[in-house]
């Protein structure tokens, strides 16, 4: 009996787990207002701009970097960048978790585990 | 002589001869009269009256006859004769203490008086000429006869014995400035003197003679109506003199001899001071009394002779000469002879210019002789002398400022001789000398040589025409040999000509003969060889200026040798240069100019400094035109032609050999003040064979070449200031340099600033031809910032193996600098940005090559069709969808590059493969197989898409910010080879061992920001086993990257996945350590019904990336 209330209770948990698994994959959703402005990232190197207009740029302390498109979708930002003369294309996604109007923390879609805080300039 | 001196003597001799008479006329008187002395006296008084018209008187009048015996004598005391006139010192023109006369007293008894002795004793003579002209001696000169032609008495003289003694004779003329003082004359004759017969003997003496002569000459001044005297004040002083002379003058002959001299005689007139110390004349004569005939010899001697002019003093003792001479003017000859000889001669030349007297210049001769002889014609004034001096030492010094000059022989000879006859003139001067010393401020110029000078001159009388035929010049055994012909027409304008000939000269010889003071000059040079040179000209002289007709000069120089300090040396066996003025061009343009030619069997010239340079010529032609030179040297037309057989030179290893070659170099003036000077090259040669070492060779068949150029001072810029005009016509290159063949086989281009057209060029690299041609237009607009630079070339092979062709880039580009292949990336990339030089696209060009390549072997891949267009335009290069296929694929490429600025480069890439197998694909880019490293695993067909750009700084280093790429790689049936991944995977997912190792379909897209290489989920289809894999790899220093590989299908029934994890070698090396099992990260994104948003975010992202880049794919 004991046995079977020990393998029941294990099977609750794994559901619980399961069902609360479900619920984190929510995604969030931020005021997009906030994150408009300028913000440097110290990990990454850059500064990134994301105007109201979904234009932006990022660039390093030379000036040098790329202009991009950016969207929010729930909590993701897509950035993608073009080049200059060569028609091509390239997206990096962040995923945020945290946003204030000072603050904002994220991670690569591709590199969850590397943390990257972003501060408002 | 001067007038005044003649009447002077005149006079004197008219007043011994009235004493003379006088005195005869007294004994006659005394003897016709009375004999006593008062009434003589008395008588001589009243009879001199008579015939002297001013007052005389005389004392003590008396007759004598044992003074006189056996003649009969009066002796006549106290004598005066006065006759003052006005300015006159005295009233008194002659006093005689005492005088004697001696008369033949059977002439007198004839009523004849014949003076046979006379003697004057203290007798004092002052003869005066006032300002006005006026003399107390004029009433002698008048031609009024005397009374005494009106007596019946015959007067005559038969003199046997003349004696004076104690004269002192004054002669004082104010109006021509002259006295002559005569102190203590004394005379004895003794001889017969009548109507026939002239012979005795006459000693005379004189203690002393003064005389003085102011020549004042008036020159009158036309400007200012001014005169201007100068004044020559004469002295004249001898003192003891003495003379004595005997002779016949009988029977139609004339003998004597005569000796004079004198103790000192001094002369002073103006800066001239003259002194004379012993000398001594011997005059021995025979003549016929016709002078018709004539003989005499004349001795000279001197103790010494002192002359003064000015600064000049010259000092000449023990001077003896005899001049033996014979007329025969009948004959029509006169001939003499000279011969004397001096023990020294100094002269000196003192410097006026100060106070300090020093010496300018000194001569000294030793041991003169001189021996001279020669005949004249004196009726027609022909004639021939030789003249020879010769000397046992000659020395002269000279300073002027700071030069010294002395020369010194240890014997001379000067010699002249020469001839006229009829119009014509001969003369010969020569000097010889066995050892001539020349020396300046210390440094020796002619050191003891041998110098020997001829110089034969041949002229006319009126000297219009002037000959010199072969003078000679030797010194130092070095003969140069001198003609010459001046024909003058008149003061103003001469014809002139003249030839210098030199036969064998040594050089070695003439360089030692080269002064030490020239040791800078000529410090460190060693030469050899035989010289000769043959000159002339012709000419004019016009107005005292000098012009020259022509003028040529011959230069032959045999087995000639240079050295230079060891660094420079030259050789020839045979030199040869000739000179002309004016040129034999019958061009206007090129008139008066100058030719030269230059010949030379073999001429080699060796420069050894720090490398060793080295030319050599056979068989070398040159010939060189030039003009005057005018204002400035941009005027001068000139012009060369350079022929070689052969010309080898070499620096170092280079070395280049040109054969059969030709050079023709032109310089043409301006024509007018809007024109520029142009020059024109034309060159062509054989072959060229040139080589750099052992490896590295360029052979070149017959080249031709033209080249033309304006030049424009104003221009600053070099082609610009030169506008050349350049025509290359090569054939028959090769290159042996490289391990492959290269060989140019034609390369033929024309250059102008306006146009460089490349016509033909074709270039054979190893298994490649290529050949590039087209046109550049503007580059002189380019230059001047007026216009853009463009033009259109073609690059055109039929075959192209780039792999060789890149092989022989990286042998240039190798490098065995181990101090950068040590150092980090970064440090070398922070050392280089600064001293970086990247390529910088011109602005202002607008240019397109247009490639065409029919066949391209690449990596052992062919490429068919690689056509395409390079455009260079405003500071961007742009590679325009060039494409090309090979045996299974299509390609497309697109390039830019641009330069904004130096530090901010660009670069930018668009490459497509088509239907391309994906070993080819990965030999063709191996770095495809890092960015997707399973692709290797896979065989089939695919399509490969990149695109890229980034800025780059100047040492090419990516921005990283700023990159940027994508590619996408499609495939569909792909077998999957049996290779360790597979076999890890198939054991890792329990695939079933039947696996068929086949993927339906691949879709693989990447993406590169920054420094994140970013794989995009792509769906693998094997077996029962469905996979996604994705991941990222980040661009640093160990490549690290993190992949997941989902199994989304499988016979399992859980969904199971797998990380890779770590660098890219780690991993390589050892799998299975960085293999982990993981959940399923991409478990429903192939599922449509089951995608979430992420999924299809990241699957819209994928399909975006590949239709941008497929965009880009020509059709």
């Amino acid at each position: 009996m004991k046995k079977s209330l020990k393998i029941l209770a294990l099977s609750l948990i794994v559901t619980l787990f399961t069902l609360s698994g479900c619920f984190l994959d929510d995604d969030p959703e931020y005021d997009e207002a906030l994150i408009y402005g300028k913000w440097y990232c110290k990990s990454i190197g850059l500064y990134y701009t994301f105007n109201s207009n979904y234009n932006g740029r990022y660039e390093d302390i030379n000036g040098d970097g790329k202009n991009f498109k950016w969207t929010l979708i729930g909590d993701a930002i897509e950035i993608e960048a073009k080049g200059d003369n060569i028609n091509v294309n390239a997206y990096e996604t962040y995923i945020i978790t945290s946003l204030n109007v000072a603050k904002m923390e994220c991670y690569d879609r591709l590199d969850p585990k590397e943390k990257l805080i972003f501060i408002k300039q | 002589m001067k007038k005044a001196v003649r009447n002077t003597l005149k006079t004197v001799t008219v007043i011994l001869l009235s004493i003379v008479g006088l005195v005869f006329l007294s004994v006659g008187l005394i003897l016709w009269i009375t004999l006593t002395p008062p009434k003589i006296t008395k008588l001589v008084n009243r009879v001199a009256q008579t015939y002297i018209p001013i007052s005389f008187n005389a004392n003590n009048i008396d007759l004598t006859l044992f003074k006189t015996f056996p003649e009969i004598g009066l002796e006549i005391n106290n004598i005066s004769l006065i006759n003052p006139i006005p300015c006159a010192e005295s009233d008194t023109l002659i006093s005689i203490d005492k005088a004697i006369v001696a008369i033949d007293i059977k002439a007198f008894l004839k009523k004849k008086v014949n003076i046979r002795k006379a003697a004057i004793y203290g007798a004092n003579a002052n003869i005066f000429y006032n300002e006005q002209g006026e003399s107390n001696i004029s009433i002698f000169l008048s031609d009024t006869p005397t009374s005494n032609q009106d007596n019946d008495t015959e007067v005559s003289i038969d003199l046997k014995e003349l004696t004076v003694k104690d004269l002192n004779l004054s002669y004082i003329d104010r109006l021509s400035e002259i006295e002559v003082y005569v102190t203590e004359l004394g005379l004895y004759l003794d001889g017969k003197i009548d109507s026939d017969n002239i012979y005795g003997n006459l000693d005379l003496s004189i203690k002393q003679i003064d005389a003085s002569i102011n020549d004042t000459t008036n020159n009158d001044t036309t400007n200012n109506n001014t005169t201007i005297s100068d004044n020559t004040l004469t002295n004249i002083s001898l003192s003891n003199i003495s003379a004595s002379a005997d002779g016949t003058f009988k029977e139609h002959q004339i003998k004597g001899n005569i000796t004079l001299s004198s103790l000192l005689t001094k002369l002073t007139m103006g800066d001239i001071e003259a002194e004379l110390s012993e000398f001594k004349i011997d005059i021995d004569a025979n003549a016929d009394t016709e002078l018709e005939y004539g003989k005499g010899v004349v001795t000279f001697n001197s103790r010494l002779i002192e002359l003064n002019i000015d600064s000049l003093t010259t000092i000449l003792d023990n001077l003896g000469a005899t001049f033996n001479t014979t007329a025969d003017i009948r004959n029509n000859s006169i001939q003499g002879t000279v011969n004397a000889h001096a023990a020294n001669l100094h002269a000196n030349l003192f410097s006026t210019e100060s106070s300090n007297l020093s010496n300018v210049a000194t001569l000294s001769l030793n041991a003169i002789s001189l021996y001279a002889n020669g005949f004249i014609n004196p009726d027609i004034m022909d004639g021939k002398v030789q003249i020879d001096i010769n000397g046992e030492r000659f020395k002269t010094a000279i300073t002027a400022q700071d030069m010294n000059v002395s020369a010194d022989t240890e014997k001379f000879h000067l010699g002249l001789s020469g001839y006229k006859e009829g119009d014509n003139i001969s003369i010969t001067p020569v000097l010889n000398s066995p050892s001539l010393r020349v020396a300046m401020n210390g440094d020796t110029y002619i050191n003891h040589w041998p110098i020997n000078i001829s110089l034969p001159i041949k002229a006319d009388t009126a000297l219009n025409r002037i000959n010199l035929n072969r003078g000679l010049f030797s010194i130092n055994k070095q003969e140069v040999s001198i003609s010459g012909n001046c024909h003058l027409y008149n003061s103003d304008n001469m014809a002139l000509s003249a030839k210098m000939d030199i036969n064998t000269c040594h050089i070695e010889q003439i360089l030692a003969m080269i002064p030490d003071s020239f040791n800078p000059m000529t410090d460190g040079i060693k030469a050899t060889g035989i010289l000769s040179l043959q000159a002339a000209y012709n000419g004019q002289m016009v107005s005292g200026k000098m012009v020259v007709d022509n003028t040529s000069a011959n230069i032959l120089v045999k087995e000639f040798t240079l050295n230079y300090k060891d660094t420079i040396t030259a050789l020839s066996s045979n030199i040869e240069a000739n000179l002309s003025h004016p040129s034999k061009s019958k061009t206007a343009q090129k008139n008066h100019l100058l030719d030269a030619t230059l010949v030379a069997s073999d001429l080699m010239v060796n420069v050894v400094d720090e490398s060793l340079m080295s030319v050599k010529f056979n068989n070398i032609n040159s010939f060189a035109q030039i003009s005057d030179i005018p204002d400035s040297t941009l005027n001068i037309w000139a012009s060369t032609i350079v022929k070689a057989d052969f010309i080898e030179a070499s620096i170092e290893t280079i070395s280049a050999n040109l054969n059969n070659s030709y050079i023709d170099i032109s310089m043409t003036p301006p024509s007018n003040s809007n024109d520029k000077s142009q020059f024109n090259l034309e060159f062509s040669c054989d072959s060229i064979q040139t080589a750099i070492g052992k490896a590295l060779g360029a052979n070149f068949g017959k080249i031709s070449a033209q080249a033309t150029a304006a030049l424009d001072p104003i221009k600053e810029d070099l082609l610009l200031k030169w506008n050349p005009a350049v025509k290359v016509d090569l054939k028959n290159g090769s290159l042996d340099m490289l391990q492959i063949p290269v060989t140019l086989p034609h390369l033929m281009f024309d250059f102008s600033l306006g146009r460089f057209n490349i016509s033909e060029s074709r270039l054979l690299i190893g298994n490649s031809d290529i050949s590039l041609t087209g046109d550049i237009y503007n580059i002189d607009a380019y230059l001047e910032k007026t216009g853009l630079l463009t033009g259109e070339m073609d690059f055109t092979s039929n075959y192209t193996d780039m792999t060789e062709l890149l092989s022989i880039i990286n042998v240039f580009g190798d490098t065995d600098n181990d101090e950068i292949d040590n150092k980090p990336l970064t440090e070398i990339a922070n050392d280089t940005i600064d001293t970086a030089d990247p390529f910088i696209v011109p602005m202002g060009v607008d240019f397109i090559l247009n490639t065409n390549i029919a066949v391209m072997e690449f990596n052992n891949h062919q490429f068919n069709t690689i056509g395409g267009e390079i455009t260079v335009k405003d500071g961007v290069v742009v590679l325009q969808e060039l494409g090309f296929s090979s045996n299974t694929a299509q390609m497309q490429l697109t390039a830019i590059y641009k330069t904004p600025s130096r530090d901010n480069l660009y670069t930018g890439i668009d490459f497509h493969l088509l239907d391309i197998e994906i070993d080819e694909l990965i030999d063709l880019i191996p770095s495809v197989d890092s960015i997707v490293p399973m692709l290797k695993s896979f065989d089939g067909k695919a399509q490969f898409h990149l695109a890229a750009e980034t800025y780059m700084k100047a040492n090419y280093e990516p921005k990283m910010p700023t990159l940027i790429g994508a590619s996408a790689i499609e495939a569909k049936d792909l077998v999957i080879m049996d290779n360790k991944v597979f076999n890890t995977i198939k054991k890792n997912l329990f695939m079933s061992r039947n696996a068929e190792n086949k993927i339906d379909s691949l879709s693989v897209e990447l993406q590169v920001l920054r420094n994140k290489v970013d794989l995009y989920p792509f769906l693998i289809h094997m077996d029962k086993y469905k996979a996604v894999i994705g991941g990222r790899h980040n661009i640093n220093k160990d490549l690290d990257c993190k992949y997941h590989i989902s199994l989304t299908e499988s016979p399992l029934p859980i969904r199971l996945g797998v990380n890779i994890e770590g660098s890219l070698n780690d991993i390589a090396n050892n799998p299975f350590k960085h293999i982990k099992l993981s959940r399923c990260k991409y478990g429903t994104m192939y599922i449509p019904e089951k995608t979430n948003i992420t999924d299809q975010r990241t699957l819209l992202m994928k399909q975006s990336i590949s239709e941008t880049l497929k965009k880009n794919v020509k059709q």
